[in-house]
């Protein structure tokens, strides 16, 4: 069965040969295929963009409407399992520019069970996030939350 | 509440400062937390998160699943809640409240949020019969409905459906029922866009059954599991395989039924056993090792409820 076949260059001159079925998970790509063949993608590096190659390539036959199934779910999980919370969030941003649905969704649900339950801080340490309110700010943030305690009354 | 384990180490070198990341991304990944975690914890991280966390797109969809310990450790849920719903603005399309709530509280989001398409409520013990149809009436796009051990009569079940003309799902746990067609009935009678259908520990019987398909002539899955008064043999299995496309019978596996406690651990005493009214005559129907008739049982297509 013969396929067409797109290239796809990243913003470091990885190029990177397959079938125009998986390039289209990109959902940007439609509106570049035209008659070119070879597509440059500016914003995304060889590593990321490979990484994203790969994703679509396994969830190629996806259809939107159905559940995935156990087995794609393992697949995804083991994917995602050994990328460092650095290339994550460069996946996430690439993943979002090229419009990658599916992996955008996994990406940012698998960042987010990182921090299930972590505290403020917790958050500030893994996400390298300085904390920019003032001692007072914080404490207006805390009196604020009214929830905090049970109903009195 | 369990710790999760962090990503792989990463390299030494230049960190990501994660607030760099577009604000909908964010949102994106702190939506996920749900709204306990926004409200206590995401949103005192830093300025920037936090105004992604009054940004009213994060409130669309209000997800307060918890285990009940929130409420152990002093933490007023139903104010958050009322919170939470403010901070929608009135886009609040979808919410899900787990172990607690009061009629106050469903009929201060109704009055808010007139676009709900979906409602969830799981052992919402405080909240009564007549504060959710009082609830219902002002929600004329309900779609989506699912009630886990919540009162609700039948006679309220057919004022929600005819309140309610889209429904299109409606999820209904009940503590085992003795043989009782209300609700088959009501449903029959008022939810005929129905696609997915889930009665649990229900005591319909082959009638109600009946009266569902002659009615729901659009219903793609049925969910009949510990459904003890239904006969799903002969004509009636027949019938049902034809019609919809899939279908759980009452004695499958119940594994994959998240109900507010895992299978070995039932934080307020509800187990297999508790489960059944004062009426002795259900403790036959329990097989407590799971299911015998795997005919129809595919655990996967349970996963899509799941995931969401």
């Amino acid at each position: 069965m013969s396929s067409n076949k797109i290239v796809l260059t990243s913003s470091d001159d990885e190029s990177f040969e397959v079938d125009e079925a998986v390039a289209r998970k990109l959902e940007i790509i439609p509106d570049m295929i035209a008659d070119d063949k070879a597509i440059l993608l500016q914003n995304v590096t060889g590593m990321i963009l490979a990484i994203i190659i790969e994703y679509c390539k396994k969830h190629v036959d996806d259809v939107d409407s159905e559940a995935k199934n156990e087995l794609v779910m393992t697949w995804d999980a083991e994917f995602m399992k050994n990328i460092d919370m650095e290339t994550l969030f460069k996946l996430l941003i690439a993943a979002d520019y090229l419009k990658v649905k599916g992996l955008i969704d996994l990406t940012s649900n698998t960042i987010a069970d990182y921090v299930k339950d972590k505290s403020p801080k917790e958050f500030r340490e893994i996400f390298n996030i300085e904390n920019d309110y003032t001692p007072e700010e914080e404490e207006e943030l805390r009196k604020q939350n009214e929830w905090a305690f049970k109903d009195l009354n | 509440m369990a710790s999760s384990s962090l990503p792989p180490a990463m390299e030494v070198g230049e960190s990501r400062n994660w607030t760099e990341l577009p604000p909908e991304l964010t949102s994106l990944i702190l939506h996920r937390l749900g709204a306990i975690e926004i409200l206590e914890n995401a949103q005192k991280v830093c300025r920037s998160w936090r105004r992604v966390c009054k940004d009213p797109s994060m409130w669309r969809k209000i997800d307060m699943h918890n285990l009940g310990d929130w409420e152990d450790m002093d933490y007023n849920l139903e104010i958050m809640c009322r919170h939470a719903v403010d901070r929608s603005q009135g886009g609040l399309v979808e919410i899900d409240i787990w172990y607690f709530g009061t009629d106050g509280l469903l009929n201060y989001i109704a009055d808010r949020s007139s676009n709900l398409r979906s409602l969830r409520l799981t052992r919402c013990s405080q909240i009564t019969d007549n504060g959710l149809v009082e609830a219902v009436l002002k929600l004329p796009l309900l779609e989506d409905l699912e009630l886990s051990y919540c009162s609700l009569s039948g006679v309220s079940l057919k004022v929600l459906g005819q309140s309610c003309p889209n429904m299109k799902t409606l999820k209904l746990k009940r503590y085992p029922q003795k043989e009782n067609d209300d609700d088959a009935l009501a449903i029959a009678e008022t939810m005929p866009k129905l696609r997915h259908l889930q009665l649990f520990g229900n005591g319909l019987s082959d009638t109600g059954l009946n009266a569902i398909l002659d009615s729901c002539l659009t219903l793609e899955h049925l969910d009949l599991r510990r459904c003890f008064n239904v006969n799903l043999i002969g004509d009636l299995q027949k019938r049902c395989s034809e019609r919809v496309k899939v279908v759980r019978h009452p004695n499958d596996s119940t594994h994959d039924i998240d109900i507010g406690s895992s299978e070995d651990e039932y934080p307020y005493g509800f187990s297999d056993i508790d489960l059944m009214s004062d009426d002795t005559e259900f403790d036959h129907y329990y097989d407590l090792t799971g299911a015998s008739d795997y005919s129809d049982y595919d655990q996967f297509d349970y996963y899509d409820d799941m995931l969401i």
